[in-house]
């Protein structure tokens, strides 16, 4: 290599480094392309196409669950108005009794927590009559739970002597379509 | 197959005769003549003018040419050198120049044959004067013509001949007899060394109009003495049978009886399928060197030696290509930097587009981001529900599990649930072990352990059951 050729080098070797540590000064150049620093705006592109590209999933998702939610929702009393359920749940209970015939010594409204409202029934019954009704319970369209259950047996009666606490869930009104 | 079309102009001025001749490959290895032009000019009516109306007017379109240099601006120097390293040998030719030429430094020199003999290096050169070429760089510059450098009219012949033996560089002995307008020209060569040569005063115009019998008569003379003298000084290389003619002269088949009978030797016939675009045979014999230096550009012919260039030349061409150079770098530099400027701005470019995309789509980004989360929510209560429906009716399906389960003699008496989970579970069976056994067979009921004693009486054994933790009823 002829020192002309040497020199020529070194000038356009400076000159490109020049150029390059120019670009990275004055424009970020390395921090855009090299180093990627993150860009809020940016860095949201990706999940937005995303998200948009699944529009449809999302509200079809959406209505899929306030539809399931509206339905399900109907099994519970709503807590908006605790007295006017303590009462539906009360009135729903004496049908059921009435309908399996069972015998109740004593019936109390409860307070089980701010949202479970429940009925204690207490009583002697034949084991028919108090299976008929808990069984009635388990498939009202209202979501009636056992909370309690206890059962002592009267052999000399043929009888149960029991005490139970009926419960159920009280709800926000929701699922309605967005 | 047909080389790169490349064409060659080459220009010869000798003897009062300025020759031009285009050439380009042609198929079949051949080469063809597209144009060429002879006309009898005195070197000093040879100007940048007449030049430029030459090349106007006889339609040449290539403007980079070599010379063939006039016979009497070249000097040709045998020397006797010892046996030397390449480098060592150049220095000592140099060397030997100097010494012997007293203004060495105003002349270029190239050597043309260097061969071993008797166990010395016997070296030819050519010498030109600087102010010959820088005369000759100035005219065609002048005229506007690119000047490439000057060769000698000894190569062009060389090269035509081992065009016409078949491309190949030949081994063996040749012999050529060039009758210009000017002189006679014997040169024996083999391969590329030059084995003797020598120029008589005969011309063409002599020979052809054979006005003075004398002439004619030392022509025989001088041509038989001096291939005489060849084959004694060179015992080893014969004179080949058949010899090569160059000039007019050859074109006529009673000059050609004439000299084959005094050489006692047979005409080489030309190839002329070899050399298409000539109309005149006569013509074809007067441009053989010119068509010899033209194979070589033509790539025909391995290059063998540089052209000779002048100082002047050499220093332009250097100067030219610094800055040749500088402006490729320049252009290089300005693309990168170019490059690399439309990189960053199109990653701008394409920043704003996804930006301004962005900022679009904003609101019903917005919409679909609380729709998203209002279906979270949404589903977090439904599965809480859910939860709380599952466990509907599980004690009663308990009861209607143990009750199917109990063995035979088995007495419930107590059951206490809450929340689900089995608290107590009283009552009587004739083996409580039994009892046990059965219901771990039954899923459901595999959790139920004993709580405190048995107590044997005469209905039985009386146990107490409890259900394990971590079946634990659902609470909302």
């Amino acid at each position: 290599m002829t020192s002309r050729e040497r020199n020529l080098i070194i000038v356009v070797s400076t000159v490109i480094i020049c150029g390059l540590l120019y670009l990275g000064y004055s424009n970020h150049f390395f921090q855009n392309l090299v180093v990627m620093s993150p860009n809020n705006q940016l860095q949201n592109y990706e999940k937005t196409r995303y998200t948009l590209a699944n529009k449809w999933n999302i509200m079809a998702k959406n209505r899929a669950v306030t539809k399931t939610l509206q339905r399900v929702n109907k099994s519970f009393l709503p807590f908006k108005n605790t007295k006017e359920a303590k009462l539906r749940l009360l009135k729903k209970i004496e049908k059921l009794i009435v309908n399996a015939g069972l015998a109740v010594n004593q019936k109390r409204m409860l307070d089980i927590s701010e949202k479970i409202i429940g009925v204690t029934l207490e009583g002697t019954a034949s084991s028919q009559v108090l299976f008929s009704f808990l069984h009635s319970v388990a498939k009202d369209k209202l979501c009636l739970k056992l909370n309690r259950l206890q059962l002592y047996s009267l052999p000399s009666k043929n009888a149960l002597n029991y005490r139970i606490i009926i419960s159920t869930l009280l709800i926000d009104e929701e699922g309605k379509a967005p | 197959m047909l080389k790169m079309a490349k064409m060659a102009t080459i220009v010869s001025i000798d003897s009062g005769i300025l020759s031009i001749v285009e050439v380009i490959p042609a198929q079949d290895h051949a080469c063809r003549i597209t144009n060429y032009y002879q006309v009898e000019l005195p070197t000093d009516s040879l100007t940048p003018a007449r030049l430029q109306e030459i090349w106007q007017k006889k339609g040449f379109s290539n403007k980079k040419i070599s010379l063939i240099l006039p016979s009497e601006s070249v000097k040709y120097r045998s020397l006797t050198l010892p046996i030397l390293p390449e480098e060592e040998l150049q220095r000592a030719l140099q060397l030997e120049l100097e010494d012997s030429i007293n203004d060495f430094q105003n002349y270029t020199y190239q050597v043309i044959s260097q061969s071993i003999q008797n166990q010395m290096n016997q070296v030819k050169i050519a010498l030109v004067s600087n102010s010959i070429l820088n005369h000759y760089y100035t005219l065609f510059t002048e005229a506007g013509l690119i000047f490439k450098g000057a060769s000698l009219h000894l190569r062009g012949n060389q090269n035509f001949i081992n065009y016409q033996l078949g491309f190949l560089d030949n081994e063996t002995v040749q012999f050529y007899l060039d009758i210009a307008s000017n002189k006679t020209e014997i040169v024996v060569f083999k391969g590329r060394e030059i084995l003797y040569n020598r120029q008589l005063n005969s011309t063409e115009e002599e020979l052809m109009l054979q006005v003075h019998p004398e002439i004619i008569k030392d022509f025989n003379d001088e041509l038989r003495l001096s291939l005489i003298y060849y084959q004694k000084s060179n015992p080893a290389n014969t004179l080949p049978k058949q010899f090569w003619g160059f000039g007019r002269v050859f074109a006529y088949p009673k000059l050609v009886q004439d000299i084959t009978s005094i050489l006692n030797k047979e005409l080489v016939s030309l190839d002329t399928e070899k050399i298409q675009g000539i109309e005149k045979t006569e013509d074809l014999f007067s441009l053989v060197p010119l068509i010899g230096i033209a194979l070589e550009e033509i790539r025909y012919i391995n290059p063998t030696q540089r052209y000779f260039i002048s100082e002047k030349q050499r220093k332009t061409e250097l100067k030219n290509s610094f800055w040749q150079q500088g402006l490729v770098w320049a252009t290089l530099i300005i693309i990168v930097l170019t490059g690399f400027f439309l990189i960053f701005k199109g990653e701008q470019i394409r920043e704003q587009k996804k930006i301004k995309w962005l900022q679009s789509r904003k609101d019903i980004l917005q919409k679909l981001q609380q729709t998203m989360f209002d279906t979270k929510a949404k589903q977090a209560k439904l599965d809480k529900l859910v939860t709380w429906t599952s466990t509907q009716g599980r004690e009663l399906q308990f009861l209607n599990t143990l009750i199917k389960h109990l063995p035979v003699g088995t007495t419930i008496s107590n059951i206490s649930m809450e929340e689900g989970l089995l608290k107590d579970l009283a009552g009587s069976t004739p083996s409580v072990s039994r009892l046990l056994q059965k219901l771990k067979r039954v899923p459901e009921l595999a959790r139920l352990k004993l709580k405190g004693n048995i107590i044997i009486n005469e209905s039985g054994e009386l146990f107490h059951l409890e259900e394990e933790k971590g079946n634990k009823g659902v609470s909302p």
